[in-house]
């Protein structure tokens, strides 16, 4: 390790990382970077993202001119009003805006509607049996069970018990 | 990195933080033509809100160039920084009643600018995603190219500049508002962590997350185009 350090000009990557933007008038990690082919490729990306920085930026100093003050007195002489910024903002963009920050929402109002649609159409249990109350149906949960007697049963009923009373 | 830039961007970062943070600095006692000045102000101030109109044109007059430089880290074309310049003084004017006296105009007019700029650069994110949403990766990698080749020449005709400006733009127009104009602040204008936090009003925390987050996005987008950019060698070699 310490060879390679003192290889790499006595600094280690992470060291020369940091100091990446001092590179131009820090010789040692100059060196570094030289050497060592990952910091080399760091530097490099580093270089990229200031150079996106400066181009986007404008390329000299821009100093206000005359019209600039003129057309401030106008402006202030209207009156204020809402930033041009804000006032650019379209229709569409803001319900586009909108739209987007809503889509949690609707997707959860979705799911709702959908679960509540697919309750509803579950078959509902027969009145009887939810008109039976919980005692009735631990004492004759037999007879509940059973599909409603017949007209046949009911005479064949009829006819046993008669006999009974025949003494047949 | 264009070191004509970077200085003059310097220069103006020099100029808001004497001037602008001092109150942020160690607790040293004004120099005396600070304190003059500083009166001075006041006096244009109190005579801006009895209705004095050439008082304020002598405070925008004297604080301008300051804040046409931050507009001009964020924005390229003049239309836009002149315009955000107006907005700048016209909300200043319009809330003067607002501002203490005695403590730094230079700094109140720096947070209405970065606000000023922050607001622009959201519009633009949104103008932006509705005007390139149908553009495809290919054509993407192909700008991105464009611009490591430009970067990377010193000499670049004016033309080959606003296109490198561009991409660099579409580049920039990845990050967040807020992250966007973190790392603006404190990678090319040399801001510290404590002097955003004061300009924009979030808190430390927030101003090194959003520089973090910036930074890493901005190294993927240009990881990828070094890598882009070395493959198209390699199959032009073959």
């Amino acid at each position: 390790m310490s060879n390679e350090l003192s290889e790499l000009g006595k600094i280690t990557c992470r060291q020369a990382r940091k100091r990446l933007a001092d590179l131009d008038g820090d010789s040692v990690v100059k060196r570094h970077v030289e050497s060592c082919s990952r910091c080399g490729f760091e530097y490099r990306l580093f270089r990229l993202q200031r150079a996106a920085l400066d181009l986007a930026a404008t390329p000299e100093l821009i100093a206000p001119d005359e019209y600039f003050f003129k057309a401030l007195r106008a402006r202030i002489a209207r009156g204020p009003e809402l930033s041009p910024s804000r006032a650019e903002e379209s229709w569409a963009a803001a319900l586009l805006l909108t739209a987007r920050q809503l889509v949690p929402a609707m997707a959860v109002l979705l799911l709702v509607i959908l679960s509540a649609t697919l309750l509803w159409n579950q078959p509902r249990a027969s009145t009887t049996q939810v008109a039976i109350r919980p005692r009735e149906r631990v004492m004759f949960s037999d007879m509940y069970d059973y599909p409603a007697p017949t007209q046949d049963d009911v005479l064949e009923t009829l006819v046993a018990v008669e006999e009974k009373q025949n003494g047949k | 990195m264009n070191a004509d830039n970077r200085n003059a961007h310097s220069t103006v970062r020099q100029a808001v933080v004497d001037e602008g943070f001092d109150h942020l600095a160690d607790e040293q006692a004004p120099a005396p033509d600070e304190t003059a000045r500083a009166r001075d102000e006041d006096e244009l101030i109190r005579r801006s809100l009895t209705g004095d109109d050439d008082a304020f044109e002598a405070l925008v007059r004297r604080h301008s160039p300051r804040v046409f430089s931050i507009v001009g880290s964020f924005f390229r074309r003049r239309d836009v920084i002149d315009d955000i310049g107006q907005e700048v003084f016209a909300k200043a004017y319009f809330s003067l009643g607002t501002f203490t006296l005695g403590r730094s105009f230079e700094a109140w007019v720096a947070k209405i600018t970065v606000n000023a700029c922050y607001d622009q650069l959201r519009a633009q994110r949104r103008r932006i995603e509705q005007q390139w949403a149908h553009e495809t990766q290919k054509e993407d990698e192909w700008f991105e190219l464009q611009m490591f080749e430009v970067a990377h020449e010193r000499h670049a005709s004016a033309e080959r500049q606003r296109d490198a400006a561009e991409i660099a733009e579409r580049l920039l127009a990845k990050l967040d508002p807020e992250d966007r104009l973190v790392v603006v602040l404190i990678d090319r204008d040399g801001f510290s962590v404590k002097e955003v936090s004061e300009m924009t009003g979030w808190g430390q925390s927030k101003v090194k997350v959003r520089a973090f987050r910036a930074r890493r996005v901005l190294r993927a987008a240009m990881k990828r185009l070094v890598l882009s950019g070395e493959r198209m060698q390699r199959s032009k070699r073959k």
